[in-house]
This record gives C-alpha cells, sequence and structure tokens, in this order.
C-alpha cells in the first residue's frame, strides 16, 4: 500500500468520515427535476399569456391608423411574456444541466426541446377553458394594478381602447340604421356614425353584442366609424328592454320594429326571422340594456379572501351603477367593494355572505335604493318575468351547481349572480356573474341557474338548510 | 477484510472483485475503499502531473483530496458510469480548484514520444514528417495551445479515453467534446506549420 493511500485512510479514520447519505443526493436530484418542470410548466404559461395576446390582436387593423410600428410593437406583442418565456426556458435548460447526466444534452438541443413542450403546453391551456383559472391563480400572486397586468397581459382590450388612434371596442347597447352606441371597457357611452356596408362579417347583430369599431374620434363621446368587426356576438338578436315606465306590449312592437329595420339585408336575415326562432309567448327574450358588469376580483386579488367573497358586494354594485347609469371602472368597483365590505363588518360583524335579505339591506341602506324587494318560492317564470317587465334580478346560487368551467373548481359554495336577460330560443339566462372574469352576460341554462338557486344565510358559510328559491327583484326607479 | 481484500488484489482472483462489489462493501468496511484508490492511484496520478506539470508531492496533495471527496461522496456515484471516469472527473475537478486557487498557470509534463502522440493517427502527410523531425516543436505548440483543448487532447489521446468517458469527465455534451478534439487538433497543426515556416 502507497504512503499516499495510508495517508488517506488514516485521515478518513482520523476523521470518522463517512460517505453522505444516499438521500442527500437522491434529494438533490429530485429537486433539480422539480425545478426543471416547475420552468418549463412556467414556460407554457408565458407561452399561454402571449398566444392570448397574439390571437386577439388584429394585425391588419394596424395598417389602417395612425399608430408608429413603434407603438404597435409596445401595445401588442406580448413583450413582456416573452421575455419571461426567455427566462424560464434558460433556467430549465441550467437547471436540467444540474441533474445527474442532463450534462450529456446541449443547450440548444434542450432549449429547442423545451420551447417545442412549452408551445404545446401553452397552447392546450390556451384552447381549452383552462386558460381563465390559470391566469386567475397566478394573477392572484402579480402586483395588482392596471400598468402590470397590462404590462404582462397585452390585449385585445387594450388595443381597441384607443379611440383617439382610431380604435374603439365596447358593447353595442343601443343600434339603428346610421347609428349605434356602445360602452367601452371603462363604461363610457360612445354614439357611432356607421352605415351598414361598414359592418364585417355581414351578418345579423345587435344590442349585447361586442364590436370593434376602426375610424374616427369626432368629439367627446362621438365617433365616425369607417369599420365595424363583430368581436363577441350573442347568439341571437335581442330586444331591449326599454325603461320600466314603458307598456309591456310596447317592448314586442319595438322588436318587430327594429327586425322590420333590418329586412333589407340577406337572407340568412329571413332564416332568423322565421317563427322558429321567435321566442315562445310566456317566455320572451329579454335583455336589460346597461347594466355595467364587475368581477368580484377587478384586479385579480383572488388570494385575498375579502375579494374571494365579495360576490354579494359586486352584485349590489352592478345594480347600485345600473341605477344610477354612472359608469363603473375596474378602479370604482374596487373601491365600493371595499367600502361595501367595510359596511357590512360594521352592520353583520362579517364580510363573507349576505342572505337575500341582508343583500337588499346593502343596496338600500347603503346605496339608498329602494326599489328593490326580495321574492321568495320563485319559478322561472317569475324570473323572466321580472326580466320581461326591465327589472333587475339578482340569484344566491350554490356556485358549484353552476358548473361554470371558468370557477377554480369546484365553485363556491354561497355564490350570487346578477341576472340580466333571457335568451328563450336557447333556454338561456344572461347573466353578469361576479365570480369570473369571463362573467359579462354570461349564459347558464335556465334550468341549471334556476337549480343552483337557494337562500343562504348571512354569515361565514353557514351551512344551507332552507329549500327556498329566492330572488332579489330591482326596478330601475323613473 | 480489507487485509483479505488487499491480498485479493494481487491474486488471480483479484480481477472477479468488480468496483461495484467493493463500493458496497466501503459502507461495511470504509478500509475496503483503500482497494478502490491501489487500483486507480497510479494513472490518476500520472493524469495529474500531466495535467498540472506539478511534481510528486503536489500531486499527492491534490489526489488525497480527490480521493476523500469520491469516499464522502460515494452515493453521487451514478452506476452507469465506469467508476474510474467518475474519479477521474473528480480529480480532474479538484486539480482544476486548486490552480485558481493558487492562481497558478498549468505546465504540460510531457515526453516527446507522449508529445508525438498528440499528432499520431492524423492522415495529414506532413503530420507525419513533423512527428519524426520535430517532435521538440509539436511539445512546444501543445503548451502554446489554449488550455481547453490541451485538457481534452491530453484525455483523448494520452489517457486513452473514448469521447463518450471525455464527455462524463468533463460534463460536456459528446458534440462538444469531439468539437474540442477537432478544433484543438487543427490549432495544433497550424502552429506547428507556422513555426516550422518561420
Amino acid at each position: 500500500m502507497s504512503v499516499l493511500i495510508e495517508k488517506t485512510l488514516r485521515q478518513i479514520r482520523g476523521e470518522h468520515l463517512r460517505p453522505l447519505p444516499m438521500w442527500r443526493s437522491v434529494l438533490s436530484n429530485v429537486a433539480y427535476w422539480i425545478g426543471v418542470v416547475l420552468a418549463i410548466l412556467l414556460s407554457s404559461v408565458a407561452v399561454m399569456f402571449s398566444l392570448h395576446a397574439i390571437f386577439e390582436i388584429d394585425w391588419d387593423v394596424f395598417a389602417q391608423t395612425k399608430l408608429s410600428w413603434f407603438e404597435v410593437l409596445i401595445t401588442s406583442v406580448p413583450l413582456a411574456s416573452l421575455v419571461l418565456l426567455l427566462l424560464f426556458l434558460t433556467g430549465s435548460v441550467v437547471l436540467l444541466h444540474h441533474t445527474r447526466r442532463g450534462y450529456r444534452y446541449t443547450s440548444s438541443a434542450l432549449f429547442g426541446l423545451f420551447i417545442a413542450i412549452s408551445v404545446l403546453a401553452g397552447y392546450t391551456i390556451e384552447s381549452t377553458k383552462w386558460d381563465e383559472p390559470v391566469e386567475q391563480f397566478l394573477l392572484g400572486a402579480i402586483p395588482q394594478t392596471e400598468t402590470v397586468r397590462e404590462v404582462l397581459i397585452p390585449s385585445a382590450k387594450h388595443q381597441w381602447s384607443q379611440p383617439e388612434k382610431g380604435l374603439l371596442g365596447g358593447t353595442v347597447i343601443n343600434v339603428d340604421d346610421q347609428h349605434l352606441s356602445l360602452l367601452d371597457g371603462q363604461g363610457k357611452r360612445w354614439d357611432i356614425e356607421y352605415q351598414e356596408d361598414m359592418v364585417f362579417p355581414q351578418e345579423n347583430w345587435g344590442v349585447g353584442d361586442k364590436v370593434k369599431v376602426i375610424g374616427e374620434q369626432q368629439e367627446d363621446g362621438a365617433f365616425s366609424a369607417g369599420e365595424i368587426r363583430i368581436w363577441q356576438k350573442i347568439s341571437t338578436p335581442l330586444p331591449v328592454v326599454p325603461d320600466s315606465d314603458r307598456e309591456e306590449d310596447d317592448i314586442f312592437e319595438e322588436r318587430v320594429n327594429e327586425e322590420s329595420s333590418h329586412d333589407e339585408g340577406s337572407s340568412e336575415r329571413e332564416e332568423d326571422e322565421s317563427p322558429k326562432s321567435r321566442p315562445e309567448s310566456g317566455e320572451q327574450s329579454s335583455l336589460i340594456k346597461d347594466v355595467p358588469f364587475t368581477v368580484q376580483a377587478p384586479f385579480a386579488e383572488w388570494s385575498n379572501p375579502l375579494f374571494e367573497d365579495a360576490c354579494e358586494e359586486a352584485s349590489v354594485t352592478m345594480a347600485a351603477y345600473w341605477i344610477s347609469g354612472k359608469p363603473l371602472s375596474r378602479e370604482v368597483a374596487k373601491k365600493e367593494i371595499l367600502a361595501l365590505a367595510e359596511w357590512q363588518r360594521k352592520k353583520f360583524g362579517q364580510a363573507v355572505d349576505t342572505s337575500a335579505q341582508d343583500t337588499l339591506l346593502l343596496l338600500s341602506d347603503y346605496y339608498g335604493v329602494t326599489s328593490g324587494k326580495v321574492v321568495t318560492k320563485v319559478t322561472t317564470a317569475d324570473m323572466t318575468g321580472a326580466l320581461r317587465a326591465g327589472k333587475l334580478v339578482i340569484v344566491p346560487a350554490d356556485g358549484r351547481k353552476l358548473k361554470n368551467p371558468n370557477f377554480k373548481q369546484p365553485g363556491p359554495t354561497h355564490h350570487m349572480v346578477v341576472v340580466v336577460g333571457y335568451d328563450s330560443a336557447t333556454k338561456e339566462f344572461i347573466t353578469n356573474d361576479p365570480g369570473t372574469r369571463a362573467g359579462e352576460r354570461f349564459r347558464y341554462p335556465a334550468e341549471r341557474l334556476y337549480q343552483a338557486i337557494l337562500d343562504y344565510a348571512t354569515g361565514d358559510h353557514v351551512a344551507v338548510t332552507s329549500t327556498d328559491k329566492v330572488m332579489l327583484v330591482i326596478t330601475k326607479q323613473a | 477484510m480489507f487485509e483479505t481484500l488487499l491480498s485479493q488484489k494481487t491474486s488471480p482472483e483479484e480481477g472477479d472483485i468488480s468496483d461495484n462489489d467493493l463500493i458496497k462493501r466501503v459502507e461495511q468496511d470504509p478500509e475496503a475503499f483503500g482497494v478502490l484508490m491501489e487500483r486507480y492511484e497510479k494513472p490518476l496520478a500520472r493524469y495529474l502531473m500531466r495535467l498540472t506539470g506539478w511534481g510528486e508531492e503536489e500531486v499527492g496533495d491534490i489526489l488525497q483530496e480527490a480521493f476523500i471527496k469520491a469516499y464522502q461522496h460515494l452515493h453521487d456515484y451514478d452506476t452507469t458510469l465506469k467508476f474510474s471516469t467518475w474519479l477521474y472527473r473528480i480529480t480532474h475537478n479538484q486539480a482544476i480548484d486548486t490552480l485558481r486557487k493558487q492562481n497558478a498557470r498549468p505546465v504540460l509534463n510531457l515526453s516527446l514520444e507522449e508529445a508525438a502522440r498528440f499528432v499520431s493517427g492524423t492522415e495529414d502527410t506532413e503530420a507525419q514528417l513533423l512527428r519524426q523531425e520535430e517532435l521538440e516543436e509539436i511539445r512546444n505548440a501543445i503548451l502554446r495551445l489554449p488550455f481547453l483543448y490541451r485538457d481534452v487532447l491530453l484525455l483523448r489521446f494520452l489517457e486513452e479515453k473514448s469521447y463518450e468517458e471525455i464527455m462524463d469527465i468533463l460534463k460536456k455534451p459528446k458534440g462538444t467534446i469531439a468539437t474540442l478534439i477537432r478544433r484543438g487538433r487543427e490549432l495544433l497543426m497550424k502552429d506547428l506549420k507556422r513555426e516550422i515556416a518561420n
């Protein structure tokens, strides 16, 4: 035995050295692999955000606007998401090189492989209904300012909120042959001049549909259209519910007149006018115009329990702002929800759930709206009847039974939604559901929504014992 | 037990005890590690001398630290590799660490015959002539090579390691190893030709 070996063995014996336990080696390798998987998952989410933005952008529109290429790049390309993607991909490659045999693969090969996996996974998430829950989960962890959100998730909404650049988007609240009114993302009303041949695609459209308008801002609140694109269509054109002081018969007259005014159109229109698509008597379609929408977590503060349980506050806020006619921006909605929660804490000692009766108190005692009432033992006919009469309906419900794919599954046990319309052709209630960012004009099968209705008590998720179906009915005062 | 193992080493049956079997025995009898050290002490010491150009004493210190590390991290050993490859990796890293700490430049310690092996096997007929006539020049040219190339050429042509083994020792992809060997030899030949032309 050589001197060196003797010295080494002496050191081992003298210092009582032992091989380090195997679990340390295994744990270290596993930790690196977990890091790799996490980094790839985050890359996939960055791809999802990027694709979401890219798919939504109308690239051809930029040629028709006054935007410079630099502005196009800044406002449309999801630069932040792409930078994050690059960062996560680099991280995953570095981490994989630290695994036991990771060094055998070149960085470029791994980079290519991980890009492919991320794009595939990101595209899969984006093209399924999982994108909303994933987005909500992740946005809960980032700073809740509008700027941060817009930098991270540039979207069509941002692109179409530039009236000064000739790009305006929003929901149609009124339309005739040459004029239409729409509410933009900030709740501002715009009056727009247009001609029929400017609308693409040339198909039936009307109140409730979301449209994109390319044109020129004339003055504050006025816009001249050069082209109108249907952005998001509700399935059948619904009649505008008139002010509550108008007679019910007038509604149908208006609908007939409105349909006649579109008669000069294509044969597709004629099909839509067939008796089959007409509402059945007793359950006519209806849509209450200009009910503003807010999600209960206006800046995706889903991790904050206050906003997680703010469906009642958000529903009441929508109703109150519908009555007042004031615009409801995200900032305003957040302030209102916080103020209502504070008011509840003082009144009820908590701000988690409020029963239908106590929700009515929020409306009457906080906002001073006294035209609301609680109706018990309701039927779907009661609901459609109230809507047809231009009254807003709010229902408490078991969120799990609603089966909304955008909810964090399985959905909240105690939830509240605003019902703004009914589509007799599809037998769906149209709601402003504050439980999801995509809740504006969200449609639920009528039977499903009705079955989910329940009268829960004020408190912190108190078990429901009552089998009563209740609703709040709010009348817009003249 | 350790004495038995040592005696087995010199016996004809010694070859039957694989490195992996010995590693398993180390868990129960730490002294069995002596047999593993004895198997690889000489080639590793020779490799260190070639790599650093240092004398027996300094090389002994590096090797002792490398053996201690190998002993302590025995569970990190990936049994899909040759044990010798893993020991070469630890020894190589220990040498680089020591050089860095001492801010020392490695000086290649090569005989003329060893230097010739860097260019042997090439199809370049001019290189054959160089090998015969200018061995001293070859050794100087090797010394002028960047360490990155010298390191990999040393493992390939003097330690006679395969590309896979070099990949596992230096923890670089096989393609990168192949490129380093090719570029290293190209640089070497270019430098030799220029020196001779001068």
